[in-house]
Parts: structure tokens; sequence; C-alpha cells
């Protein structure tokens, strides 16, 4: 069992590694279809190695522990690359020191102008909304996560996020 | 070895349904607090049953060890994947702008109709709040002042692997 921690942890570095180390030599155009690549690729590695070493059932676990964690660092990684509304404000805010951020520049930071257009760009990438006519509808892949959201907000008895 | 392997998924299991109930039996509803003490009874059930697999098959210390931390690096990945999904339906705009577009049925939605949707003013209001209210910054009369809290000590450091990873880093005015 032990033995598979190590596995875990191994090939976990050896993608974040790999990971840091191609975004440093040239960007990729879609970042998450990359990483799921490069993640996807070290947990085949990691279980051919694993099945070799000890036998296909602990394989099931090193699977298991680290696809979670690549999962894990994928989700993380959305953090990273984006720009978080709220960190960018807490950041303005640290900026300002003992001088405070008025209501006003709060305001003028989060202006909505730009966010609302990039939001918009990265969904029409991802195909969940179409453009038709100057206006936006939602694509069936785009209903679906929709319909999911809505029934887990539903469900954790929360309002409109945003 | 089936409940070794199946013991994190149940705790996951239970994380959820205890995080759904809590928010809706509670009455006073904390986000935070719900999510960590959802997690912490999860994480619990899953050691018991990892630890009732092990003393089952009569495992060597090693085995104790290695079981118990890789279940619990498992359940916290489980964890962090269930509070980011939580998360995003709270925060997200890109949810946001579904929700919008999924409410407005067959209709199209310009821009322009999207932004008075989305009332900027209401939602800076609900993210200074939000972080007022999460100890990340301090409100006094007309001004935000600077905590040295959490979401600080995390923005440095994902501007610092932004760094590391040579991603472009937006410019603070």
């Amino acid at each position: 069992m032990l033995l598979i921690v190590l596995f875990v942890a191994i090939t976990y570095l050896a993608a974040l590694v790999a990971q840091v180390a191609l975004w440093r030599f040239r960007l990729p155009r879609n970042h998450f279809k990359t990483l799921l690549l490069i993640f996807g690729l070290f947990l085949v590695l990691g279980i051919v190695a694993q099945g070799l070493a000890v036998d296909w059932t602990h394989s099931l676990l090193f699977a298991q522990c680290y696809g979670l964690l690549s999962l894990t660092y994928i989700s993380f990684y959305s953090l990273i690359e984006g720009q978080s509304p709220s960190l960018f404000l807490v950041l303005a805010v640290h900026r300002k020191k003992a001088e405070g951020l008025s209501l006003v520049q709060a305001a003028e930071l989060m202006s909505m102008d730009d966010v609302i257009g990039i939001r918009l760009w990265e969904l029409d990438r991802d195909n969940l909304i179409f453009v038709e006519n100057d206006g936006y509808r939602l694509t069936p892949k785009g209903i679906w996560l929709a319909r999911i959201c809505s029934c887990g907000r539903r469900a954790l008895g929360m309002g409109k996020g945003g | 070895m089936a409940y070794i392997l199946l013991a994190p998924v149940i705790g996951q299991l239970i994380n959820t349904l205890m995080h759904v109930l809590w928010n809706q039996v509670a009455k006073e509803k904390s986000y935070l607090i719900s999510i960590v003490w959802s997690f912490l009874f999860g994480w619990l059930i899953q050691v018991l049953l990892t630890a009732s697999a092990l003393y089952h098959c009569n495992a060597l210390t090693q085995d104790w060890i290695g079981a118990l931390v890789l279940n619990s690096m498992t359940t916290l990945g489980f964890g962090y994947c269930y509070f980011t999904f939580a998360n995003l339906l709270k925060t997200s705009l890109r949810i946001r702008i579904l929700d919008e577009l999924h409410a407005s049925g067959k209709t199209r939605v310009t821009q322009s109709e999207l932004r008075r949707i989305y009332d900027t003013k209401d939602v800076t209001k609900m993210r200074i709040k939000r972080l007022e209210s999460w100890g990340q910054i301090k409100r006094y009369e007309d001004k935000l002042y600077p905590v040295h809290g959490a979401f600080y000590v995390l923005a440095i450091s994902l501007r610092s692997l932004k760094r590391l990873m040579a991603l472009p880093i937006e410019a603070l005015k």
C-alpha cells in the first residue's frame, strides 16, 4: 500500500513538472484539453508500471487516487488561468493599504463591460452557447449543463449565483 | 480490497448527502462551515470503513498506514472537486449567464439584455458582502480595507504560479 502512495506521488509530480515545462516552452491553444492529455498519459504510464510491479487490483487504487488528484489540479488550474473578480478585488484592496478602496472604485474595478464579454466568448468557444441574429442561445450541451446547475442549486438551497 | 476501494466513494456520498441536508434544513446557512463539517464527517466515515476492511484482513502496519494515507488523499480529491462544483454554482459568472439564457427559454438574448439582467451593482454588492462575511476584507463607512486572510495568500500564490507557467498577468491599477 505504501508503494502505491509513493507511485501516486511520483506520477503526480512528474505530470506537474511536464505541464509546467510544456507551458514555459509554449502555451497550448486549449489549456484544459492539453491538461487532460498530460495527466491522462501519466495515468496510463502509472497504471502500466503499477500492473507490472505489483498487481492489477493495486492499479485500481492507484488510478482512483491519481485520477481524483488530477481532477483536483485541473479544477484548481482554472483559478490560476482565469481572473477571479473576488481575488482581483482582494488584491486591489491590499494595494491601497490604509488609504482604503472606495466603493465607487470597487464598482469600477468590477465593471462588467469586459467580464461579460470575456465570459460570453469563453462559453461560445466551449460550444455551450451560439450566436444567432446578434443574440445568444444555448447549445444542447449548454442546456444540459444549465439543467445540472439548476438542480444542484435547488438541492443546496442557493439563490442566483455570480 | 473492494471495501478499501469503495470507502472514499461512500465517504463522498455521505459528504454530499450531509451538505445537501444541512442546506435544506438549517435556518442559519453558513456556506463554509457546512462545507467543512460535511467533508470532515465524510472523511471520518471513510477512515472507519477503511480501518474496518483492514482489520478484517489482518493487514500489516505498513498496509494500515498506506491504505489510510491513500484513501485520505482520494477523499481530499473528491472533497475538493465537490467544493469546486458547489462554489461554481454560487459564484461563477459563466454559470449565471447559462442560467439566464436557460430561463429565457427558446428566445435569444442579446448582449445588452444580458448586461441589463446581470446587474453590475447587485453583483458587486454581493461579492463585497461575501468577502466581508468570510473575513477577507473590512468595510468602514464607504471604504474597503485589507485583512491578511486566506484569500490574499491565495491571490498572491496564484500570481506566482502564473509567473512560473509564463501565463499573462492582469495589471492592477
